[in-house]
């Protein structure tokens, strides 16, 4: 027994040292700070690298770009100051004077030559270099002042030149082809710690030239259930979740003393992706059959608390480029039906459909019980549609190979137009892009190609108008709504706004009443 | 000494068993790094690039001849998605799941050991059918069922701990008892039948007649005769917790090697799954070893290696 108790002691003894390394470096939360919370870990918060949305929004906080992106999704310059085009294929800004890195260096334009060098390196393998094919050279011309040289005409190269954060020559050169641990940019934060368990904390950066933030500190804690942020939420340890928590939990939240709801239009369409090759979706009159079945009305009311609004096209409302067309095909079972005899698929008699489908979600729950009522509704006209619910990586390798006859996803932060072109033209079938439903339209071609070479703007806004209309009517996707955004903020956050695609800047803004006291 | 020298010769023999099923089996499902990691929108000599600094373009059995001898340097790789030694993420996170696995089975042992003892004692009276009932409920229920009833109590209801998180002390005391409410079931069933059946030897019944007192029966002889099954279950157990663990993790934001051998997963970054499992696994496999060696600590007539 006296051996019993000592291996007792020595195990206790080895779990308190344990617990004093493993927690070494968690820090209290401060007054002055603000909590935020997160469903997943950025895996690196090297911008070059970074893909996730959770990354993207944390490292705006830290880094600027030379455009950012207004709330029409028009961009708008950000460490630029102005730009303007010297001919078709080049592109000269003027970067503003006032800038001053976390580091104190201040910006040139030799940061800017550098970010872009780093980001086109073949080596480095950049997630935003696939979209920058179009750039010949980035060049420095003086201090302040950067020329883009475009082997072609490109016209939405300003939401191009939005994705490319710009860090000091230095810290790229150092870096190489590895990813930085702790990046030095411009942004309002600085990153003060990144355990990558679970805490990123951030600090103000005195000298951000949009001003330095009022609060001095953000906590940004990893919790990927969505019942623990509920809670972190209701007991005040956490201020802010935005886009966090699901529809069924925002009700009692709503009623929770001291926190607010706040919902606004978001940035993010979901569709049904159909499969074109699939010898029964291949015909259009199927696809709009299927779009007249399915209820969306219903789903967005029960499933989604309400909280979206129908979709009619790609790009969400509120943003320049999208087209009016109200909410799209209108739910008419019996119009669905007659499609479906057309096309030659009369509904036999007895138990057997007019033809069997398989549908494809990830295993999120909302996810999957969308997919079990688009199931009923289209028995309801005779389609037998089986649900497959798939780990994240297995559903997305299939959709990628064109595994599937339909599946729903949603495109989020939906700001550049020229996504038609990743996602309709015919030479982005996968693994060139992501025309998944292998859609093939010699006239959509034509129109996104075009509106890529030329800068008048209202001559781009009717050919994206043309491009919206016949995707309307050939349905590649049956387009179903538009999530709102949502934020649960506590009553302490003083001026926190949400910006489409639910990002994060707005905490540049914000005020912590009762910090301190 | 030479049962001592075959454990540790089986260590890796085990643990290349371990890898290579990973190692193929996460070959075998679909879903591309390189798709994970770079998105759509690369350029396809980009992707081809990146294929080949992985070796990813090489075959499978090349691949792992590859992976086996960095693994016999010590060398985990570099992780896709992470950009990073998956020694480093390993290394950064695996303190945190030691120490929810070891306060776990310390909240197990401490409140199985006394409860199963007491009901052995106090056999078919209401204290040993509390106990059993309060066993039962700890092996039926779902962990993140209980992490959650837990946290809305303790921590929303009563204020007393923090809801989630990594933050000292307090914040290992909802984790463990979720993670080892489980194992306490188990163990609290085994302590009392085990009990009951050394309280039933001859040699229990020699010592109280010889005038021992009940606390010196139960202590000095049967409870630590009762205690080998435990002991041997208490290793066998900690795969368990170490599985568990992950979900317990999730629940509470844990910043654990869970968490990221999910993200792992999901982001097919074989390296870090493949190094995730490796690490388990000798972990296991070590505590299962000490166990064993535990035996004849608690009961000098157990001699490793030999036969009854």
């Amino acid at each position: 027994m006296r051996a019993c108790i000592r291996v007792s002691l020595l195990c206790l003894a080895g779990l308190a040292s344990l617990a004093a390394v493993a927690c070494h470096g968690s820090e209290a939360t401060e007054a002055d700070t603000i909590v935020v919370a997160l469903d997943a870990t950025p895996q690196t918060l090297d911008p070059r690298f970074a893909g996730g949305a959770n990354a993207v929004h944390v490292i705006q906080l830290i880094c600027n770009a030379l455009y950012k992106f207004d709330r029409s999704g028009t961009p708008v310059p950000d460490l630029a100051r102005a730009g303007h085009f010297e001919g078709p294929r080049r592109f000269r800004v003027e970067l503003r004077e006032d800038v001053r890195f976390h580091d104190g260096t201040p910006l040139r334009a030799r940061d800017v030559e550098a970010s872009f060098a780093s980001v086109l390196d073949p080596g480095v393998h950049a997630i935003a270099a696939g979209g920058l094919a179009f750039l010949e050279r980035v060049r420095a011309d003086g201090e302040f002042e950067v020329v883009f040289e475009l082997r072609e005409p490109f016209a939405p190269l300003l939401y191009k030149l939005a994705d490319v954060m710009i860090l000091p020559a230095g810290q790229v050169a150092a870096a190489g082809k590895k990813a930085l641990e702790s990046p030095i940019c411009a942004g309002p934060f600085k990153l003060a710690a990144f355990d990558r368990g679970g805490r990123i904390l951030l600090e103000r950066h005195a000298e951000y030239f949009g001003g330095a933030p009022p609060v001095s500190r953000v906590l940004l804690r990893v919790l990927p259930n969505s019942a623990t942020r509920v809670l972190e939420l209701l007991k005040g340890s956490v201020h802010l979740v935005v886009n966090g928590v699901p529809p069924y939990a925002l009700r009692p939240l709503e009623e929770a003393e001291g926190l607010r709801v706040l919902r606004g239009p978001g940035a993010s369409t979901t569709y049904l992706g159909l499969n074109l090759e699939h010898p029964e979706l291949a015909d259009p009159r199927v696809r709009r059959a299927l779009a007249h079945a399915i209820d969306r009305a219903a789903i967005v009311d029960t499933l989604l608390r309400g909280r979206a609004s129908l979709a009619s096209a790609l790009l969400p409302p509120g943003h320049a480029a999208r087209p009016a067309f109200g909410e799209g095909i209108a739910y008419d079972p019996a119009r669905a039906r007659e499609l479906l005899d057309a096309a030659g698929y009369p509904d036999p008699a007895g138990p057997e459909p007019r033809f069997r489908i398989s549908y494809k979600t990830s295993t999120d729950r909302l996810r999957k019980q969308i997919g079990e009522v688009i199931g009923y509704q289209l028995g309801e006209v005779g389609i037998e549609m089986e649900t497959r619910s798939l780990e994240w990586g297995t559903f997305y390798g299939d959709i990628q190979r064109g595994n599937f006859h339909a599946y729903t996803l949603k495109w989020v932060g939906l700001t550049d137009p020229d996504i038609f072109h990743y996602v309709f033209h015919s030479a982005s079938i996968p693994p060139e892009g992501a025309n998944r439903g292998r859609y093939r339209s010699d006239r959509v071609d034509h129109w996104i190609e075009r509106s890529r070479g030329t800068a008048d703007e209202t001559e781009r806004r009717g050919l994206y108008r043309s491009i919206e209309k016949t995707l309307a009517r050939d349905l590649p996707y049956v387009f179903l709504w538009h999530e709102d955004d949502t934020a649960v903020v506590s009553k302490r956050l003083d001026g926190f706004e949400l910006e489409p695609g639910g990002g994060l800047r707005a905490l540049a803004r914000v005020r912590l009443h009762g910090a301190g006291s | 000494m030479s049962y001592l020298l075959r454990r540790l010769i089986a260590l890796p023999l085990v643990l290349w068993a371990a890898v290579s099923l990973v190692f193929f089996s996460i070959h075998l499902i679909p879903g591309d790094p390189v798709d994970m990691v770079l998105g759509e929108t690369a350029r396809p000599a980009d992707r081809e690039a990146l294929r080949a600094r992985w070796g990813l373009d090489r075959s499978v059995p090349e691949q792992y001849a590859r992976y086996l001898t960095g693994l016999v340097r010590g060398q985990l790789g570099e992780s896709y998605s992470f950009r990073r030694p998956v020694s480093d993420l390993v290394a950064e996170r695996y303190p945190a799941t030691l120490l929810l696995a070891g306060s776990a089975m310390a909240v197990a042992l401490l409140l199985a050991i006394p409860l199963g003892a007491l009901a052995a004692l106090r056999r078919n009276r209401p204290i040993d059918r509390a106990s059993m009932l309060v066993a039962l409920l700890g092996v039926s229920v779902p962990n993140f069922w209980l992490g959650i009833l837990l946290m809305l109590v303790f921590s929303l209801w009563l204020d007393w701990l923090p809801v989630s998180g990594f933050d000292g002390p307090a914040s290992v005391v909802l984790p463990a008892v979720t993670l080892g409410a489980s194992l306490a079931g188990i163990l609290t069933r085994m302590t009392r039948s085990s009990l009951l059946d050394e309280l039933g030897h001859d040699y229990v019944r020699t010592a109280r007649a010889k005038g021992l007192g009940t606390r010196a029966t139960l202590f000095k002889h049967a409870l630590r005769n009762a205690l080998i099954p435990v002991v041997t279950l208490v290793g066998l157990q900690f795969g368990a917790l170490l599985a568990g663990a992950i979900i317990t993790e999730k629940v509470f934001g844990w910043p654990g090697i869970g968490a990221l051998l999910i993200s792992g997963v999901q982001a097919r970054d074989y390296p870090v799954v493949q190094g995730c499992i490796a690490v388990i696994v000798t972990s296991y496999v070590l505590v299962n070893l000490v166990t064993d060696l535990l035996y004849s600590a608690i009961h000098p007539r157990v001699r490793l290696g030999e036969s009854a």
